[in-house]
């Protein structure tokens, strides 16, 4: 891990000598970044490969939601992302290893499996970061292969992806994490 | 038609919701409504607009589409529009989604470009429901599924 070369950014914040914690705990709260109407409504703008936010170890005074609007992107000459609410979201349930897990079978072909897992993903200068990964087949989705993986065409795929923006709008708009729960299908109407 | 919706309204889950008489049924039917920022005195204003603005749509989202507002169209003798306060977005930019928000959660109908009608619904307790149907699905029961969620 390099070295945080943002001034403006707490030494508490800092990645540098730290370990990465791969467990969650109950009642920890992740912090997620978006504009106002994505509060309601995040369906169709979440890409499916990097779903980024900040967690708080159970620890609200070092780490403090409004750390999520720190700007760590060196090119932008900016301290704040402006303009942007946040989403808070408290862990409910966890799989046995500590973290949030939740497999998604293909309705159409059951040989497709995604997954998608929450990940502590420090960066250099914002320790907290973590994001939502999403595996298809245990391989990692991300910007490179997002078009020769997840992003095919066809309604299988199209079918899986949907599955997967609810699993993600749901955390978002129900502001729970809870591994247990699983989408009810409906057959009929 | 009328008949066909006294049943629906009785048999259906719309019966239940306690919304349903109090926020929903309207005696002043004859007016000019919004929808989605687009004023309309009648449901072709909004199909015109629909199409103008998601130009992506193809052949078989517009047949469903079309029996969707043909359903919406039945209803709105005996609801304020008003209140539906249905929202319109796409997905992938090939697809239409109608959203709309209610006190239990968000319900969405997303006509894909495949012609499947998918219904889903995400509750504020984190309860999702999915599901996905072809054209011939019933689209007054979708309908009531969906402004009754």
């Amino acid at each position: 891990m390099t070295e945080c070369s943002l001034a403006y950014i707490p030494n508490r914040l800092h990645s540098l000598g730290k370990e990465i914690i791969p467990e969650f705990s109950i009642g920890e709260e992740l912090y997620y970044r978006c504009s106002f109407n994505d509060l309601v409504k995040p369906y169709q703008s979440i890409s499916l490969y990097d779903v980024s936010h900040n967690r708080n170890f159970n620890d609200t005074i070092n780490y403090p939601k409004d750390d999520v609007l720190y700007n760590i992107d060196s090119d932008k000459n900016i301290e704040r992302i402006p303009e942007k609410e946040i989403s808070t979201t408290v862990i409910k349930s966890l799989s046995e290893n500590g973290t949030f897990e939740k497999i998604l079978v293909s309705k159409n072909n059951p040989d497709l499996i995604a997954k998608i897992k929450l990940n502590h993903d420090p960066k250099p200068c914002m320790y907290p970061h973590c994001v939502f990964e999403i595996s298809l087949n245990n391989v990692i989705v991300n910007k490179d292969n997002y078009g020769n993986t997840l992003n095919k065409s066809g309604s299988t795929y199209k079918n899986l992806r949907s599955d997967i923006r609810i699993e993600l709008t749901s955390i978002i708009y129900s502001s729970i994490i809870d591994n247990s729960e699983d989408i009810e299908i409906l057959t009929d109407l | 038609m009328e008949n066909s919706l006294t049943f629906l309204a009785e048999d259906l889950v719309l019966k239940q919701s306690e919304l349903f008489r109090d926020e929903y049924v309207n005696s002043e039917i004859n007016q000019v409504h919004t929808f989605n920022e687009l004023s309309v005195s009648d449901l072709d204003d909004w199909y015109n607009s629909i199409l103008m603005k998601f130009s992506f749509l193809n052949e078989i989202q517009v047949k469903n589409i079309q029996g969707f507002l043909k359903a919406l169209g039945y209803v709105l003798g005996e609801i304020d529009p008003n209140k539906l306060e249905i929202s319109l977005d796409s997905v992938e930019d090939s697809d239409l989604m109608l959203w709309r928000e209610s006190n239990h959660g968000i319900s969405m109908i997303t006509f894909d470009e495949y012609g499947q009608i998918v219904y889903s619904f995400i509750g504020k307790n984190g309860k999702k429901i999915k599901g996905t149907f072809d054209q011939n699905i019933d689209m007054e029961k979708l309908l009531y599924k969906f402004i009754s969620a």
